[in-house]
């Protein structure tokens, strides 16, 4: 590192004493063997003389010694293998390819191209009428006058089996009583009477009703009672009997609705070839008590609606 | 490229991050930098192993939490019996950036200063003084470990 030659003292007995901190510093250069002569002796003198600058040269020599032991540590073929497998479908090719090898200009038209085709894509596939026509959080300035259900027709046309054209859905009419006729034709709300009515009054109610509608109703309605024992045990029959011969509850109330505590309440419609086996269903438990009226409601082709009270029989 | 090169790339992301899934993905970069470099340039492949290695680990890791170890000899990693790792793992958390890969690259990996200065684009003097803190830091760490009579591996 001196050149003896061109080389002058720095100090007065001709000897160069190193600081501590510069002698601190060349240790690591004196453990390579990078020093001169002369600064290896000063630092070998310094080394003499601290204990701090003799713990430092341990330290080197331990760390120095600790990684060339952890050089030694081998790497199987298997992992360096794995580390120089391409990854990716796109790299082998590339590789195959020797893409690197290509002149730079090629490249960038192939890529320019690539950029290009994915544009292109892009335009044509996106849907734009689509796009366009999204409005993102803007209020409509559209006023909805009124709006038309066209679809409930149609959908029960489907569920029913018959697939006739069907009236909107029944409601609740029970067996109309004298007393509340005048009401149901001011009032269109389901009536629901709270006492059992016999069937000549039902009649009755029935012939006026018709006499009201004039030649408008062309209509019937069965309208019926029948007493039985052990009306607990026997509802729940009869309500399965209706629903195995194809009928479907007609009001708002379930099939066997508890009216009071000793009716049962049955408006359904059935198809018409079952009423006669549905009447000799009924008879087997009583006299079933069900008369035809006119009613202005139509039914379709082949269907009858029916209002049964079954009541429990007195004792 | 030669195995050499890949076996220095392995080592040294070994060293770095003792994590056997980030030093396959790590050297996978590193090799197709240094390949592609490799191309164009026309310097030494000491240099540039130094350059892509260094890159690689700045722009991924360099944040990256140090101390762990988790890797095995099932995953290709041949560590000789009188060699602990508990030394060196704790240099690889506590030391610097520049002092743990200076030592990987100098004294692991045996690259020269000069080399290592010039795929870091410092002086060489830098690098003499960033290993000799670095050699006394893992010294500290390692006395009390004889390499003579060196314990179990983890």
């Amino acid at each position: 590192m001196v050149d003896t030659t061109t080389r002058f003292s720095f100090s007065k007995k001709n000897q160069r004493h190193v600081s501590r901190f510069i002698g601190r510093e060349l240790l690591y250069d004196y453990l390579c063997g990078s020093l001169d002569e002369e600064r290896k002796k000063a630092v070998e003198a310094y080394l003499q003389t601290s204990k701090e600058a003799q713990s430092d040269f341990q330290k080197l020599q331990d760390g120095l010694g600790y990684a060339q032991k952890l050089s030694e540590l081998q790497v199987s073929p298997r992992l360096l293998a794995k580390i120089t497998t391409p990854s990716s479908y796109l790299t082998v090719l590339f590789q195959k390819a020797r893409f690197h090898e290509w002149p730079t200009g090629l490249k960038w038209g192939l890529e320019s191209l690539v950029v290009v085709f994915v544009i292109v894509t892009f335009l044509t596939a996106a849907p734009w009428e689509k796009l366009l026509n999204v409005r993102v959080g803007a209020p409509s300035s559209e006023v909805i006058l009124a709006e038309i259900n066209k679809t409930s027709s149609t959908e029960k046309i489907q569920n029913f089996p018959e697939a006739q054209p069907q009236p909107p859905e029944f409601i609740d009419e029970g067996i109309k009583s004298k007393e509340t006729l005048p009401a149901k034709a001011q009032t269109p709300a389901p009536e629901v009477p709270t006492t059992p009515v016999k069937a000549p009054r039902a009649k009755a109610v029935a012939a006026e009703e018709a006499t009201a509608e004039g030649p408008k109703s062309g209509g019937f309605i069965y309208r019926g009672k029948i007493a039985v024992t052990n009306l607990e045990a026997v509802g729940p029959k009869i309500k399965d009997k209706i629903v195995e011969l194809g009928g479907r509850k007609a009001g708002e109330v379930d099939l066997g609705w508890q009216k009071t505590p000793g009716s049962a309440y049955f408006h359904f419609t059935i198809p018409e070839v079952k009423y006669q086996e549905l009447q000799g269903f009924l008879s087997g438990y009583g006299h079933a008590n069900i008369d035809k009226e006119k009613h202005p409601r139509i039914m379709p082709d082949g269907i009858i609606r029916l209002i049964i009270t079954v009541d429990e029989a007195s004792k | 490229m030669g195995e050499a090169k890949v076996r220095s790339i392995a080592l040294f992301f070994f060293f770095a991050f003792m994590d056997d899934r980030k030093i396959a993905e790590a050297s996978t970069k590193a090799l197709s930098i240094f390949e592609k470099k490799k191309k164009n340039l026309k310097i030494s492949d000491d240099v540039l192993l130094v350059a892509s290695t260094f890159f690689v680990w700045t722009k991924h890791y360099v944040g990256l939490e140090r101390g762990g170890l988790n890797f095995s000899s099932d995953d290709g990693w041949v560590v000789p019996n009188n060699v602990d790792l508990g030394a060196w793992r704790e240099f690889q958390k506590l030391a610097t950036q520049e002092e743990l890969l200076v030592v990987i690259w100098s004294k692991i990996l045996n690259f020269s200063d000069k080399d290592i200065a010039q795929g870091l684009g410092v002086s060489v003097g830098t690098i003499r003084y960033r290993l000799s803190k670095a050699l006394r830091k893992l010294g500290g760490m390692a006395q009390g470990i004889s390499t003579n009579k060196l314990s179990v591996v983890p």
